[in-house]
């Protein structure tokens, strides 16, 4: 129903906490949820540079809004871990894998700012998963702006805080993520083993999208289809074939219309250059999760991409996620159970190489 | 295959005309095809506001190389009737529903011109399938950026030239189409019970040519 169109006082469908599920049918595990770090946020406030998000600059009136209106409403979501613990208890989620609120990357920080930030930001999701380490990992991030001291953060996360992966955005500061000098932050990751969750933040250049809240409808799936396209055709993917790069959103628009990239690499030298291999080949590399909507959507990509590579995902507590993940992949009628429990939680444990509890569905 | 793994002399997959077909099998009609007015394109020659496309605008200099060497291959194709229906032969098709080379909207123009870059077109377009009407049939451009202009162009191809539909751009020379101004156009195209065939020349926030470094 449109959302203008509910009765006053009904239900909001769509926001968190779901419908109810009984943990123990499934082992679950959410490879999607966000975690606001306020302190962090406290840092680059009044920081012109480090605050500035697509999400805000390209939004109408309206839209800022109602973005106030829901960052309130969150708040407790994204902070508090007794209410994020009571939610999932009531939707049927056995693991979160926390990632950093998608603004907190911080990417056009300075370096200092940037290595300070995600020093903080990584320390509260730490300190969330020492507390309930059967409940939560996490997912941290790093200054990518700054390579080197990405890479030192990088060693940080994965020695001494236990991270099994990190978050990332489709794009640094408007800078595509095949350029070269990332190169060595890709290449650390896949050594370590570590799970790379790419989340977009709106799209960098969304004149366009400002209304209708099309800056995130449209731009955030567009910035990952964008960012995807580079990893292939810069040749990211091909230098590191082992990378575990789980992609939000279904991976964005180019998994339903991967046909055209193939078609362009046999058609034009200037999309072959730095691939050896057709480009879909590497798409098949990738990881998606399921925040996706619809059966159909769910079934094809299973179907294209294998159940092994698509993860169970809420985009909790946001409003554009997905507030019963169980019910969906359940419902997905074209799946059988065997699938179903590698999408659940499975593909996400062996990804994140956390240990199947014995007694798990 | 990859282009760049291509033996030296070998058929470039993916270039026109492609492999045979007989027809008779099906009837089939072709909806997105696209036709040249050289005409139309000397009209707007040098003029800057009308000749920035994002195709060009937002590539690197070897795309835009190589789009000019497409560009100069595919030129008989983009002109000639008689060799655009040698094609269709081939490929088995019937019917070829023809619009505008995308470029050739002009929407980028102003009124005067844009009214005058669209009569040529649908004059070449509507030339094309009065010397071939079994095989042709046009969808036309109207210069959307004057809606009055477009709506008066729309009745003109519909009445005169026997159009079933037109071509449109996914955007004005950057306004979104659902500008209060456009109505009238979809309207009347509504109203005429014509097909509207959209297509998109490009990405308008495509800003930065894309530099890919070297391995």
């Amino acid at each position: 129903m449109l959302f203008k169109c509910l009765p006053p006082g009904a239900p909001i469908p769509g926001r968190f906490p779901g419908p109810v599920h009984a943990r123990g049918k499934w082992l679950t595990v959410d490879i999607h949820c966000h975690v606001l770090t306020p302190q962090a946020a406290e840092m680059v406030a009044g920081n012109a540079a480090a605050t500035r998000h697509p999400r805000e600059v390209y939004a109408n009136e309206r839209t800022r809004e109602v973005n106030r209106q829901q960052a309130e409403r969150n708040r407790i979501q994204s902070t508090s871990v007794e209410k994020r613990l009571e939610d999932m208890d009531r939707m049927g989620i056995d693991i979160q894998a926390i990632s950093p609120s998608p603004n907190q990357t911080y990417y056009s920080a300075d370096p200092e700012l940037g290595i300070a930030t995600a020093r903080i930001v990584n320390d509260n999701l730490a300190e969330i998963v020492g507390r309930h380490p059967d409940r939560f990992t996490a997912l941290g991030t790093v200054p990518f702006q700054a390579p080197d001291l990405a890479i030192a953060e990088l060693d940080r996360l994965h020695k001494s805080l236990g991270f099994r992966g990190i978050e990332i955005a489709t794009n640094v500061a408007g800078e595509d993520l095949s350029a070269e000098r990332f190169r060595k932050i890709f290449a650390r990751v896949e050594e370590l083993g570590m799970l790379i969750f790419m989340h977009p933040t709106g799209f960098p250049e969304a004149r366009r999208f400002a209304d209708h809240y099309l800056v995130n409808v449209i731009g955030n799936p567009l910035d990952s289809t964008v960012a995807v396209h580079h990893l292939i055709f810069g040749g990211v993917l091909h230098a590191h074939p082992n990378l575990k790069l789980v992609i939000a959103h279904g991976g964005g628009y180019l998994p339903a219309y991967s046909g055209r990239i193939d078609h362009a690499a046999s058609a034009r030298p200037d999309c072959c250059e730095q691939i050896h291999r057709m480009p879909t080949e590497y798409l098949k590399q990738l990881y998606f999760d399921t925040i996706v909507f619809t059966h159909h959507q769910l079934e094809y990509l299973v179907d294209q991409y294998g159940a092994d590579h698509v993860l169970m995902g809420t985009d909790y507590p946001a409003d554009m996620g997905e507030v019963d993940p169980i019910g969906f992949v359940e419902g997905a009628a074209g799946l059988d159970d065997a699938e179903r429990r590698a999408i659940l939680g499975r593909n996400a444990a062996r990804l994140l190489n956390i240990e199947i509890p014995a007694a798990a569905g | 295959m990859l282009f760049k793994c291509l033996p030296p002399g070998a058929e470039i997959p993916g270039r026109f005309p492609g492999p045979v077909h007989a027809r008779g099998k099906w009837f089939t009609i072709d909806i997105h095809c696209h036709v040249r007015s050289d005409k139309a394109a000397a009209m707007v020659e040098g003029n800057a506001a009308v000749s920035h496309w994002f195709l060009e605008t937002a590539a690197n200099e070897q795309s835009r190389r190589i789009n000019r060497e497409n560009g100069a291959r595919t030129r008989l194709q983009g002109s000639s009737p008689e060799k655009r229906i040698e094609d269709m032969d081939r490929m088995g098709i019937e019917i070829q529903a023809i619009s505008p080379a995308p470029r050739q909207t002009y929407y980028g123009a102003d009124p005067d011109l844009g009214r005058e870059a669209s009569r040529a077109i649908n004059d070449f377009i509507a030339e094309i399938c009065g010397r071939y009407p079994d095989r042709f049939v046009g969808l036309g451009t109207v210069p959307f950026q004057a809606p009055e202009l477009a709506v008066a162009e729309l009745e003109r191809l519909h009445k005169s030239l026997g159009f079933r539909g037109i071509e449109i751009m996914t955007h004005v020379a950057g306004e979104d189409l659902s500008a209060e101004r456009f109505r009238k156009i979809f309207a009347r195209c509504e109203e005429l019970g014509l097909v509207v065939f959209m297509h998109p020349d490009g990405f308008t926030e495509a800003a930065s040519p894309i530099t890919i470094l070297p391995m």
